[in-house]
């Protein structure tokens, strides 16, 4: 390596420790490419009338049509939630790390992303929510 | 705009009558909804009802049944209900209609005999109901009924696909503030009065007074099907309904 090579070299990895030592470096968040599946997953008693008529808004108008756009989907379920055999859908482990109601983001079925609902949010937030996950 | 026709009726006078609601049952199986969901005092219900907006439960209602000449009214709204949460999980296009009949041979005894709300509960929660058998059901289940038809014999395993429309969670509503409590919450209840059972969808500000609509099952009677009941007529029907809260997760939808 030339001289002035290995200086513009060093030069930027002292950049780079600057960066890190001074708040990091927002690494961009990778987006699948296929179609998210978004599951939300409440107790059954976390609904109220703000979260429920959230689930219900997000069955209507724009955000039921952003939901069944480019093969996406949203269910909407109780963390218990069986099927027809009695087994549970929704595996414990992915609700680790996120409190009740939570969006869980799969593609295809591996879990790719997670976050809490906050008390509140509407059905266009949450759509952006959900976008932040690729869904 | 609220026809008063249909505010507050007196379902023994209509034509369409046949006695179908014998009564609560046995609700002390259910758990409270009081003890479980948050519920919301007198003075706020107008207030709340006037927030709803394209919210109501009534916006997930794909489908107004028609029970006919058979005292299956409980089976209808039960269906009624179950179709409602199903639009809740899975999305309107998701919805598979039911077979009320599919549930009314268990819980009636004949054709006219009626059914308590609470043996409705305890079916669908056991064994669950069967899909309605239209078009694109016949395409996807192998076990499929129609609506009415007490003498329609069950298929043969129809249990298998009962057993995908199962409801999961109900609770017991025991008091008017529970009644429409359930609904700001967005819980459908099953509820029966003056011999017939309906399904309470919508409380709704009307003139500064609370009613409550209601998906009937007389096919085209009333508003779209649906008609709406006033304070008394809410009153009578709070003793002993319930209100369904959630239902299967069947592996066609395709969840887990």
């Amino acid at each position: 390596m030339k001289r002035n090579e290995l200086l513009a070299l060093l030069l930027f990895l002292a950049a780079l420790v600057a960066q890190v030592a001074k708040g990091g470096i927002a690494w961009p968040v990778i987006v699948p490419s296929g179609p998210i599946h978004t599951k939300i997953v409440r107790e059954a008693g976390d609904t109220d009338k703000d979260y429920g008529a959230l689930w219900v808004a997000l069955r209507q108008g724009e955000a039921a049509a952003h939901f069944s756009e480019g093969g996406r989907r949203l269910t909407i379920l109780d963390d218990d939630a069986t099927d027809e055999h009695g087994k549970q859908v929704i595996p414990a482990t992915d609700l680790q790390g996120v409190t009740l109601p939570a969006a869980l983001f799969y593609s295809e079925t591996k879990l790719v992303g997670k976050e809490s609902i906050p008390k509140g949010t509407t059905a266009q937030a949450f759509i952006a929510i959900a976008g932040r996950h690729g869904g | 705009m609220i026809d008063n026709k249909y505010l507050d009726v007196d379902f023994t006078k209509d034509p369409r009558y046949v006695f179908g609601y014998k009564g609560p049952g046995d609700t002390q199986k259910f758990a409270k909804y009081g003890d479980n969901f948050p519920t919301y005092k007198e003075g706020d219900w107008l207030g709340i009802a006037d927030t709803i907006g394209d919210t109501g439960l009534d916006s997930l209602v794909t489908r107004i049944y028609n029970q006919k000449s058979e005292g299956s009214c409980v089976a209808n709204a039960t269906c009624q209900a179950i179709e409602i949460i199903q639009a809740l999980q899975f999305g309107k296009d998701r919805v598979s209609h039911l077979s009320a009949i599919s549930l009314y041979k268990r819980i009636g005894r004949s054709p006219s005999s009626g059914a308590n709300v609470g043996d409705a509960w305890d079916e669908i929660n056991e064994s669950g109901v069967l899909p309605l058998d239209d078009e694109a059901n016949k395409a996807r289940f192998k076990h499929t009924m129609p609506n009415t038809g007490f003498y329609t014999p069950y298929p043969d395993g129809w249990q298998t696909t009962a057993a995908m429309f199962k409801g999961l969670e109900a609770f017991q509503i025991n008091s008017l503030e529970e009644l429409v409590s359930a609904q700001f919450n967005r819980h459908p209840v099953v509820v029966g009065r003056s011999g017939h059972s309906i399904c309470y969808v919508r409380p709704m500000n009307k003139d500064g007074k609370l009613v409550n609509k209601y998906a009937n099952s007389w096919g085209d009677w009333g508003e779209g099907g649906y008609g709406f009941d006033g304070m008394g007529s809410m009153r009578s029907s709070s003793n002993g309904a319930w209100a369904l809260v959630s239902v299967t997760a069947p592996t066609f939808q395709g969840v887990a």
